[in-house]
């Protein structure tokens, strides 16, 4: 089974980690513009069913970049072009307000956008269950967790939906933001009974069914650790801290084998109804995706950086980086493929 | 006929050169880039002061009334953690730190006596900051030379700041040379070619409905 567009979980996954560093790492506004527009033509490829209801996600992604133009500029007082001079005399907001700062207000604003945009897409084509059930055993705790957590938007967003078309329906329209407060007891109450049924199900096909086995209290730390080693590996690797990141990578991943090693034999089996099926249009996608990742390295994190501080100063822009960042496009591609193939 | 009585008040200085309302910085981080600051100035301030009314990004921290330590210009320099043990230096003899220099009385660079916290720029004089152990390796200069070194043009009520590699080539200027326009118009190309792409992906799908 795969997600809505027909592409697997696992090389959906590989596309958004390649297509989160650019903005995570660096402040670019030609690597940005790569990443956004690869990211909205992928959302334009994808089934109409999979789009709708998102945009006042979008809305709001937009509403916290101008926040953070108008934070910076208030706030920033570093910078060489100098819009206007307020008197020191003002609290807070004396001092030069700077086109600097705007800069790089709207710059945060774009990356704050494009993460958005690369998580609601994601949340929009992964099927969770399937990734669920690619966890081993001993992670499925954190995986159902992590499961909820993550459906959580999407299935708010869906009751949204639904609650909005049964009043269009009764003739009532949303107007005002005292139309907007009478929905939060109905999302709440409708997240609760969906997060009610999840569980329901979830133990109805045995997750956390079986007695715990019996395990040393060093391999019941072992996941945790491991998760947690690959976080600070993530974040070394995001602070360009390589050597680092290499060790807890390395280190994460040895704890999380360990795990899976130690969770053999357990006491239940799952049984699969339909197997992932690694298809030709998923190997672009996760070619797409390595490319990315490739171009960044190959290019260093020097091509992603930009700072307006304390002089205003053109970015770089590298060809061979925008083309390599441009491979994010791979879901595109498998779409139209698949379109195609039928 | 009021003026040359108001002339016979005025100081001599002043009526022999005309008086400058701004003061100039000289960094040199020791990768071979010299900067140069320009930073309007009508009134006496210490060399912290005017390290931070320039923009320029700096590390300091606090000595007590030792005033305090320049830790890092720009991308020079070290953490607060090494500044607050050694102030960047390792130990050795010649461990750079950042060395605090006035031009003097003959037009050299001299090692301010005071720090930068206790020390006294004017309209008219010139900072240097150099990452070195000992010698200032500061180029020579007047104050009549930083607002056009600084690219400071016209905007002479702000200040400015401009880097020159090796070479004397200013850094992260315009995109003026052939190479970097290209490679703007290039790049520009390819990603309008994919926000087409993304409408008419966008056309498509309303077609297909």
């Amino acid at each position: 089974m795969s997600s809505q567009a027909g592409i697997d979980p696992r090389a959906w996954l590989c596309w958004a980690g390649a297509a989160l560093l650019v903005p995570l790492m660096g402040r670019n506004p030609f690597a940005l513009a790569s990443v956004l527009l690869a990211v909205l033509a992928v959302r334009e490829a994808l089934p109409p069913e999979a789009r709708a209801g998102w945009s006042w996600v979008i809305r709001l992604g937009l509403v916290f970049g101008a926040i953070s133009v108008l934070f910076n500029l208030l706030t920033v007082r570093a910078g060489n072009r100098v819009i206007v001079s307020i008197p020191e005399s003002v609290p807070v907001l004396g001092g030069d307000l700077t086109v600097n700062s705007v800069v790089f207000g709207l710059l945060g604003g774009l990356a704050v956008l494009t993460l958005v945009l690369i998580g609601i897409t994601l949340s929009a084509v992964l099927d969770w269950s399937a990734m669920l059930r690619l966890l081993p055993q001993s992670l499925t705790g954190a995986g159902v967790a992590g499961s909820v957590a993550f459906s959580f938007f999407p299935q708010m967003v869906a009751t949204y939906r639904e609650v909005v078309d049964a009043q269009a329906v009764r003739g009532e329209e949303l107007r005002g933001p005292r139309d907007y407060l009478g929905l939060a007891p109905l999302l709440l109450s409708g997240g609760i009974e969906r997060a009610v049924t999840m569980s329901e199900l979830l133990e109805s096909r045995g997750f956390g069914g079986a007695p715990p086995r019996r395990r040393s209290a060093w391999i019941k730390l072992c996941p945790a650790s491991g998760l947690a080693a690959i976080c600070v590996a993530v974040y070394g690797f995001a602070a360009g801290e390589l050597v680092q990141a290499l060790v807890a990578g390395a280190a994460g991943m040895g704890l999380l084998v360990v795990t899976v090693l130690a969770s053999r034999g357990s006491d239940v089996r799952r049984t699969r109804y339909r197997s992932l099926v690694w298809q030709r249009t998923d190997w672009i996608v996760l070619l797409g995706a390595l490319l990315a990742v490739g171009t960044v390295i190959l290019t260093g994190r020097d091509a992603l950086r930009y700072e307006p501080y304390p002089v205003l100063v053109w970015p770089d822009a590298s060809l061979p980086l925008t083309i390599g960042l441009l491979c994010l496009l791979g879901p595109v591609v498998a779409i139209l493929w698949r379109e195609r193939a039928r | 006929m009021l003026l040359p009585v108001i002339g016979s008040f005025l100081p001599i200085d002043l009526v022999a050169q005309e008086p400058v309302s701004y003061a100039g910085i000289v960094i040199r981080p020791g990768d071979g880039t010299i900067t140069y600051v320009y930073v309007p100035l009508d009134e006496p301030v210490s060399g912290i002061e005017l390290l931070r009314r320039s923009g320029v990004s700096l590390v300091t921290i606090g000595f007590g009334a030792f005033g305090e330590g320049v830790c890092q210009i720009q991308e020079t320099g070290c953490d607060v953690g090494t500044c607050r043990k050694n102030v960047c230096q390792t130990g050795g003899r010649e461990s750079p730190y950042w060395r605090y220099f006035q031009v003097n009385e003959t037009g050299a660079w001299a090692a301010s006596p005071l720090g930068a916290s206790g020390s006294r720029v004017e309209p008219g004089d010139i900072d240097g900051w150099s990452w070195s152990p000992d010698e200032p390796l500061l180029p020579e200069i007047e104050i009549s030379e930083i607002p056009m070194l600084a690219r400071a043009g016209d905007e002479l009520d702000t200040a400015h700041v401009a880097r020159y590699d090796a070479n004397g080539s200013l850094i992260g200027g315009a995109p003026s040379e052939g190479v970097e326009l290209t490679s703007y118009l290039a790049v520009t190309v390819v990603l309008s070619g994919v926000a087409v792409l993304a409408l008419v992906l966008r056309f498509r799908r309303q077609a297909s409905i």
